[in-house]
């Protein structure tokens, strides 16, 4: 499974995002899902990482993908300690994944 | 485009004449005085590669179509303008200090903007020549000099009256080939460790200053220049690390003092030639796009030390005094109002008839204006909150002593739970970031606070705003 991961530019992050990765990267099976920084073209999903809830980045069109923004997971408060065990719940969990459009 | 990596070893190659406490600096990249000013700008490389960062560090060129460092986009929309806004931020957060890209990347706009009406009114060929120093710019991902700033002399004269005519860059002969300058240009962020600089007028000119009328491009080791390196406040603890405070990336821009002993300068690389009347265009463009820079490379630099400050108040056991949250608070205030509207001047900019996007002027003045201020506050309050021993610590070799070392330790001790070296590190950062060579560049950096209000009320439209009190007290009719 190929997980894309997309940030935003980062200019005043609320939240540790490189902190967010590596929590992730330890929950989640390294054999089964490769994380992909650019060209998302082959990807299965793509994580958007915005650092605050202006959500600057957009998400790759046509492509499963979950947003998160600052304190938020899909427009939800999550609290930074439980950020990365969310957003795997929700990979792992592939049913609540949205899909952009063209 | 360059890693940081890269850029720095691309410094190497050049054979830039920089002197310093009387000698001549022959590898300024391993040179402890300029090093950590090289780390710095290295930043605005390695952020561009960083899929972090690169969101923000990354530009399409409107030339090639190429994907560039954004420290060598021409503008070409307020989101360029915002996005600019916010890498800065970003970069400051990251070195604590200036990274002195910016001022290349806006003198490169302002150019690139003025030569086109030169072009307009004259039928030169500035603008396609500037096109092209953009596209070799792009390409090869160099360090630029914003050169503005002359040593001007007697500030109640024009250049032309000066007693000395070198105190401003002037033309000194011009060739089939190009033309050969004399003058220097002061105060100039980053010069030792970039690959060019290009030079603009410092003043608006009238004919007689013809000559002082120059916008030009050269490498930073073409034959002729020569840099002083300026000294900084405690710049001997960069022999050191921890005094040093913030020993990676070092206190602002590393900056010098360009001399042009007769340089030589191929027509190629010429954008304004005698055109008297522009000049004065060419310092505001260039001043509005800087100003605009200062409520965001310096809000990611106060990001860095309000940390500090809150670190140190736990760290002296003061964290959860209510008067220590207010004042980080307040820190906070300062901080932002700068930072909106510095947004502000590039949600509202404009295009430029060369097609380039202009930063709202009265929002890029205001920002400025506020550093000026805001920044000497936030420093007065960084003292107030971290107490008096940042101004009497014992030095880092009497920390390093195995006798004095210990009772070091035991007497700067903070609460129990931290270690003293930490609370005499963030000591430390605090100090270099809020004293001397720090704070005078937010007063003079992009012009001193007079120039920003000169400019403020000539924007302020006063009768307009008359017209609005006289109508509504009823002196002029309503609508
Ligand atoms: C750390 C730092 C980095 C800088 N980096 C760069 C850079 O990269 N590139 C660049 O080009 N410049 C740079 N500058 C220069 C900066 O733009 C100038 O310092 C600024 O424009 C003020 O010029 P000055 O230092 O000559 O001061 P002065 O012009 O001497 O100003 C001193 C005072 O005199 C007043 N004054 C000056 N002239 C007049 C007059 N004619 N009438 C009335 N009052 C007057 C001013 O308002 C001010 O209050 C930098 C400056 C600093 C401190």
């Amino acid at each position: 499974m190929k997980l894309g991961i997309k940030f935003c530019g980062g200019c005043n992050p609320y939240i540790d995002r490189k902190l967010l990765i590596k929590r992730l990267r330890e929950i989640l099976d390294s054999e089964q899902y490769l994380f992909k920084y650019f060209n998302f073209d082959d990807c299965d999903m793509v994580l958007v990482i915005n650092g605050c809830n202006v959500a600057c980045s957009e998400a790759p069109p046509a492509k499963k993908t979950i947003t998160v923004s600052g304190l938020e997971v899909e427009g939800k408060a999550c609290r930074e300690e439980i950020l990365a065990s969310e957003v795997a719940r929700k990979i792992l969990n592939g049913s609540e994944l949205k899909t952009t459009q063209f | 485009m360059k890693t940081g990596a890269e850029y720095t070893e691309s410094l190497r190659k050049l054979k830039t004449q920089i002197y310093f406490q009387g000698k001549k600096i022959d590898n300024m990249v391993d040179n402890p005085y300029i090093r950590p000013h090289i780390n710095s700008a290295a930043a605005t490389y390695d952020m561009a590669f960083d899929p972090e960062y690169m969101e923000l560090g990354t530009a399409t060129s409107h030339l090639t179509g190429k994907k560039i460092n954004r420290f060598t986009h021409i503008q070409q929309s307020n989101d360029d303008l915002v996005k600019k806004v916010k890498l800065l931020r970003a970069i400051g957060q990251r070195t604590g200090t200036c990274f002195q890209r910016c001022v290349g990347l806006d003198a490169m706009n302002a150019v690139y903007s003025v030569s086109y009406e030169i072009d307009e009114k004259y039928g030169s060929k500035y603008h396609e020549r500037m096109c092209d120093y953009m596209k070799y710019v792009q390409e090869n991902d160099f360090m630029v000099v914003g050169g503005m700033t002359d040593p001007k002399g007697d500030r109640g004269l024009p250049p032309h009256k000066q007693a000395d005519p070198d105190v401003f860059v002037h033309i000194v002969e011009k060739r089939e080939d190009g033309i050969v300058v004399r003058g220097a240009k002061a105060h100039q962020t980053g010069a030792a460790n970039s690959h060019e600089i290009l030079v603009m007028p410092t003043v608006s000119m009238k004919s007689e200053d013809r000559d002082f009328a120059v916008s030009f491009a050269v490498p930073m080791d073409a034959p002729g220049i020569v840099l002083i390196f300026g000294r900084q406040t405690n710049d001997e603890r960069k022999l050191g690390t921890l005094d040093q405070g913030n020993p990676t990336y070092g206190v602002v821009g590393g900056e010098a003092l360009v001399i042009f002993n007769d340089v030589f300068v191929p027509w190629e690389r010429v954008f304004m030639c005698g055109e008297t009347e522009f000049a004065g265009m060419l310092v505001e463009r260039f001043a509005t796009y800087h100003r605009q820079n200062y409520g965001t490379c310096k809000v990611g630099v106060v990001d860095v030390l309000i940390g500090a400050c809150a670190a140190i108040a736990d760290y002296n056991g003061a964290g959860k005094a209510s008067h220590i949250k207010d004042k980080l608070v307040e820190m906070v205030l300062l901080s932002e109002t700068m930072h909106t509207s510095s947004l502000a001047a590039g949600y509202e900019g404009h295009p430029l008839p060369a097609g380039n996007y202009y930063p709202h002027v009265t929002y890029a003045n205001i920002t400025k204006q506020n550093i000026t201020r805001n920044h000497y506050e936030i420093c007065r309050i960084a003292h107030d909150i971290t107490g008096g021993f940042i101004a009497t610590l014992p030095t880092e070799q009497d920390l390093a002593d195995p006798e004095l070392g210990p009772m070091i330790l035991k007497y700067f001790k903070g609460v129990a739970s931290v270690p003293t070296e930490n609370r005499i590190k963030m000591g430390r950062l605090i100090e270099n970031m809020t004293g001397g060579t720090a704070l005078t560049e937010s007063m003079h950096g992009a012009g001193s606070p007079q120039a920003q209000r000169v400019v403020l009320l000539r924007d302020a439209n006063l009768e307009q705003r008359k017209k609005l009190a006289q109508r509504i007290c009823g002196i002029i009719p309503q609508e």
